[in-house]
């Protein structure tokens, strides 16, 4: 009989290191706090942490497949991970050298940009992805497996991760460009229920198209 | 991670990688595309399995391989694509360079 896993395989590392660096975060907020880390570098270290937790998300994403084995084109669903996973990697390392080795007013001006012009790429390509016609399968390629119970406990937690990351990316970002008004925090948090919403539609749509095949 | 590296050695594996990026494949499909025997293909999709760089799913009679690819994977990938990567070339060197020490 096997034993029956808390995560699956590739969700491990993703989810270990994510929950590794949201707890290095929470700390540089306490050493910030209690005067064992002045301001500037306090801000400069959550900055590159936000960097990590894009990296760390990036890489393991198309391993993840949150959008796998939903739509009916797969080869082009699998592409558009890949590509969301590149992204993602590309935004975390020039986000983490911003803040490691620009000047902080130009790392802080600079980094909503980075960050939501990279969430942006990636929503922009899953859109096109969900809504092109159906190109027949390309000679040798074949249909979907069906995603298994491991394979939607993956998807579920990769949707949990994306969540939680843009939550990270989308406040940062809203913070430097509201210069620190309340209604930013307030806007952050209405924004996890948008990404719920935008991500629950992009599933019905592929799923809808999965069943008219 | 020395999975990983033992994977892409193999020209054929990568091959294989190449050909599951258009979508998932069956075994049979993978197999059509090499000069090689069904066994030594079997071979090839365990170490890749065992990397953990493709996933295999039973549809019926037919095993389908899905990539299964890390950004990191998949730039180690290109890097042995471009540079012709090949660990079965280092013993031959390693034995030249033996004898050149022996020979001295």
């Amino acid at each position: 009989m096997t034993r029956r896993q808390i995560l699956p395989r590739p969700v491990r590392p993703a989810v270990a290191g994510f929950l590794l660096l949201t707890a290095l975060a929470v700390a540089c907020g306490f050493a910030r706090r209690a005067g064992l880390l002045d301001a500037a570098t306090g801000r400069r270290a959550l900055g590159v942490l936000v960097g990590l937790m894009a990296m760390v998300t990036g890489n393991f994403l198309p391993k993840m497949r949150p959008l796998g084995a939903m739509g009916g084109d797969t080869g082009a669903v699998a592409a558009a991970e890949r590509a969301a996973g590149w992204i993602l990697v590309l935004l975390g390392v020039a986000y983490a050298a911003l803040f490691a080795l620009a000047p902080l007013d130009l790392a802080e001006s600079l980094s909503p940009f980075v960050a939501l012009g990279g969430i942006g790429l990636i929503a922009v390509d899953w859109i096109r992805v969900a809504l092109r016609p159906r190109s027949r399968a390309r000679e040798g390629a074949g249909t979907a497996p069906t995603a298994g119970q491991s394979g939607a406990e993956r998807r579920t937690l990769a949707a949990w991760l994306l969540f939680a990351l843009a939550y990270v990316v989308v406040a940062a970002s809203l913070k430097v460009l509201s210069e620190g008004r309340p209604w930013a925090r307030e806007l952050a948090s209405w924004s996890v229920i948008g990404f719920t919403i935008a991500y629950s539609l992009l599933y019905a749509v592929f799923d809808f198209r999965k069943r008219a095949r | 991670m020395t999975a990983v590296f033992k994977a892409l050695s193999d020209p054929t594996r990568r091959r294989v990688l190449q050909l599951l990026r258009r979508g998932p494949m069956s075994a049979g499909q993978l197999a059509g595309h090499f000069r090689v025997s069904k066994p030594t293909m079997s071979a090839h999709f365990a170490v890749l399995r065992g990397a953990g760089l493709i996933e295999a799913e039973r549809q019926g009679k037919l095993i389908m391989y899905t990539l299964q690819i890390s950004v990191l994977e998949d730039a180690l990938l290109a890097f042995a694509q471009v540079f012709g990567w090949d660990l079965r070339a280092r013993p031959a060197r390693a034995r030249r360079a033996a004898t050149e020490v022996f020979s001295r």
